[in-house]
């Protein structure tokens, strides 16, 4: 508001100077034309009646000494001074004067106008030739023709033009008063400047009383903009065709951290990471010379650049419109990054569902399988030992029963080793730092009795590390593990298991290694699967590897073989590393304290 | 009355072996049932090779699909992909109906795929119809002897 006050201010001032100016100049310049004119026409009148008087006294000259000295030169003279004496023609100040000198005094041969209008004498200051006054007829006196600005018999101040009359010894002088001269143009320049300056005061509020409403709204509306750019949460910014800032809105200073003031005029590109950044420049002026519409750019991902150096991900809309001839670019900026973070957690979810639901998928096929074989059993036997028995034939009823009681059996197996594989999942304590060393020591512990009787040779590698997990599911993998390699991996001669360790990057794998036949390439994936087996040896049920590889996986890690058929099978774990691998001692406290 | 059939039994269950048997053990369909309890096995009888050497060739190959290590399916297409055993209608028995299952049998060539029915009275006409289809109605060929 004050700064329209300003302008407003100023453009009244400018006007105002420049007319007064204009007006004075124009009055000044009148004026010279009529200084000029006068002065012009006054020598005239000085320069004729000189001539004249000259002509006269000429013509006397020889008349003097003839029949009538006295008739002479005076008597014209004074005939010429009667015919002036009214001053007709000279204005309201101006006169007409012939003078003599009589010693140092100069005495008026024609009563001045104004002793003739307001009476009385000249002073004896007025008319002494040594004095300041009177300079016009001192000049004219002094044999000199010409104009002046001087003072005259009064002490005023007059345009005088000057002539001497040499012959008669006299001087002629023609003078106004510069009062009079300037008069009207003084008068002029008053009504001019007065006018000036009401038409000028009276325009202001015209133009104020009109154009305040007008721009009060247009205040309004922009302030209205204003507030809509300001309260958005998109950050709009504006740039030119040379890519210079024009305008930051707060949503923008929010989402790049930067003050308007900070970027206003500058390039856009310093909102912008590499490789945009140098690119920038070179795409506007493509893009202001092939603008194809209003909306060049619809809700495009790009990346942004913060004050911090930081880089976030940006949708953005890109308008062009024309502000006073020049292009203008308008950028709307949505910081998408919590956008960007959901969906890739939705993506992550999703993923993670398939998954879960193709394992699912598999778990009720196989789960389905080998829950009804075992009931086909049982109501095949069950239904033959009934008609059996209707029949009275009594011979393999006994056959028939174990055979249904052995199936009843291995279902409730499949059914428990369902229900635990399920809570693997399901269940599982935070992981903490387990020495596997000693893990594997209770396992051998545990299986003690087997081992001695197949008389297995067991080697242990020395420094086996820590890894995190839930110490009883790491039990439970070994323990798995341990009963394989000493189901299937010792119908041999010299049977021998091996466990062992290799701590690679963040994670610390474990072996269980057996010299028993072996496993073709083609079954290392399947007998990881449910209910898999190789073999139909008694006392498998095919769960073992399917819970050693789903704990690894609820641990992060992952389950797999290594083997030639032949040449033995080293089972592998992989779970992640403990940040004190081989447990210094504050870790083995820490240990303690959990185990 | 013809030779009785030779039937192949491939199923690595013991139980539903047994009950295979029993139930396909007719007096007026005769056949005789040979068993094996893996692929393996079931590949060499039917190449007779040793210790089958001396096996005759069957009329009909009744296969399980979940065997250990060689399962069912790798039976079926060792067996359709062998130019002199591919002749022998084989009948997939399993306990799976899953529609995956069944287009892997179809798209390997299976004759026929039947499933295990729990209940008995549903077993035993089963493997009466399968007889009386398999057995006395369907005709085999063998190929013309060079």
């Amino acid at each position: 508001m004050t700064e329209r006050k300003q302008t407003l201010f100023t453009a009244v001032a400018t006007l105002t100077c420049v007319s007064l100016i204009v007006g004075f100049l124009s009055i000044w310049l009148l004026y010279r034309a009529a200084f000029v004119e006068t002065r012009d026409w006054m020598q005239m009148i000085v320069l004729g009646q000189a001539r004249l008087i000259e002509t006269v006294a000429q013509c006397d000259g020889p008349h003097r000494s003839g029949a009538f000295p006295e008739v002479s030169c005076d008597e014209r003279i004074n005939q010429l001074m009667l015919n002036n004496r009214w001053q007709e023609g000279f204005g309201r100040t101006g006169e007409f004067l012939l003078g003599r000198q009589d010693g140092d005094r100069i005495t008026f041969l024609m009563k001045p106008r104004f002793q003739i209008e307001h009476g009385g004498d000249i002073a004896d200051d007025y008319t002494r030739f040594g004095s300041q006054l009177d300079e016009p007829m001192r000049l004219a006196l002094s044999d000199r023709t010409g104009w002046t600005i001087g003072r005259d018999y009064r002490g005023k101040e007059v345009l005088a033009a000057y002539a001497p009359a040499k012959s008669m010894n006299m001087g002629l002088v023609a003078k106004k008063d510069l009062e009079e001269l300037r008069a009207p143009y003084f008068r002029a320049a008053a009504v001019a400047g007065g006018v000036v300056l009401s038409m000028i005061v009276l325009g202001c509020i015209v133009t104020i009383r009109i154009s305040a409403p007008i721009l009060r709204r247009a205040a309004d509306s922009e302030a209205q903009l204003r507030a809509v750019v300001e309260t958005a949460v998109d950050g709009i910014i504006s740039i030119d065709g040379q890519g210079h800032i024009c305008s930051f809105s707060r949503g923008a200073e929010r989402m790049f951290g930067y003050a308007r003031d900070e970027t206003l005029g500058r390039n856009v590109n310093m909102l912008m990471p590499s490789p945009s950044r140098d690119e920038h420049d070179s795409y506007l002026r493509n893009c202001v010379w092939e603008s194809a519409g209003p909306v060049l750019m619809r809700g495009r991902d790009v990346l942004g650049r913060h004050k911090d150096g930081s880089e976030f991900p940006v949708e953005i809309t890109i308008s062009m419109t024309m502000i006073g001839g020049e292009r203008m670019f308008i950028g709307v900026l949505r910081d998408v990054t919590e956008r960007r973070r959901a969906e890739h957690e939705i993506k992550l979810a999703n993923e993670e569902l398939r998954a879960v639901n193709e394992e699912l998928n598999q778990f009720v096929y196989t789960a389905s399988h080998d829950l009804k074989s075992p009931l086909v059993t049982i109501l095949g036997f069950a239904g033959h030992l009934k008609s059996e028995a209707s029949r009275g034939d009594v011979n393999r009823l006994q056959d028939y029963a174990d055979r249904v009681e052995a199936a009843a059996r291995r279902m409730r197996t499949n059914i428990d080793d369902l229900l635990e594989l399920s809570r693997i999942g399901r269940v599982m304590n935070d992981p903490v730092p387990v020495d596997v060393a000693s893990v594997v020591n209770d396992v051998l512990q545990e299986h003690a009795a087997q081992l001695e009787e197949l008389d297995v040779e067991v080697i242990v590698q020395s420094d086996i590390p820590h890894a995190m997990g839930d110490r009883a599911r790491v039990v439970q993998v070994f323990d798995n593990l341990m009963t394989n390699a000493i189901r299937y991996g010792c119908k041999c001669d010299q049977p021998r298991i091996e466990i062992g360790s290799d701590l690679v990057e963040d994670e610390a794998r474990f072996f269980v290694r057996d010299n028993g036949e072996g496993i073709a390439p083609q079954h290392h994936e399947t007998i990881f699967g449910l209910f898999q087996k190789l073999t139909d040896r008694n006392g498998s049920t095919g769960v073992g590897l399917a819970i050693v590889r789903r704990i690894a996986e609820v641990h992060g890690g992952r389950a797999w073989v290594e083997s030639t058929p032949g040449e033995g099978a080293a089972f592998w774990v992989a779970l992640p590393a403990c940040d004190c691998p081989f447990g210094p001692q504050p870790c083995k406290e820490s240990l303690a304290e959990i185990c | 009355m013809s030779r009785p059939k030779i039937v192949l039994l491939v199923e690595d269950d013991p139980d539903h072996a047994e009950l295979a048997m029993i139930t396909l053990h007719d007096n007026e369909i005769p056949n005789w049932v040979y068993h094996v309890n893996c692929g393996e096995e079931a590949m060499s009888f039917l190449r007779r090779e040793k210790p089958h050497y001396d096996k005759p060739r069957p009329d009909i190959v009744l296969l399980d699909l979940k065997l250990p290590r060689m399962d069912g399916h790798e039976v079926l297409a060792a067996v359709k992909g062998d130019e002199d055993l591919r002749l022998i209608p084989v009948v997939v028995l399993s306990t799976s109906a899953s529609e995956r299952d069944k287009a892997r049998a179809y798209a390997l060539n299976a004759n026929s795929y039947l499933v295990k029915p729990a209940d008995f009275d549903d077993l035993r006409s089963l493997m009466a119809s399968l007889k009386l289809y398999w057995l006395r109605c369907n005709q085999s060929a063998t190929l013309p002897s060079a």
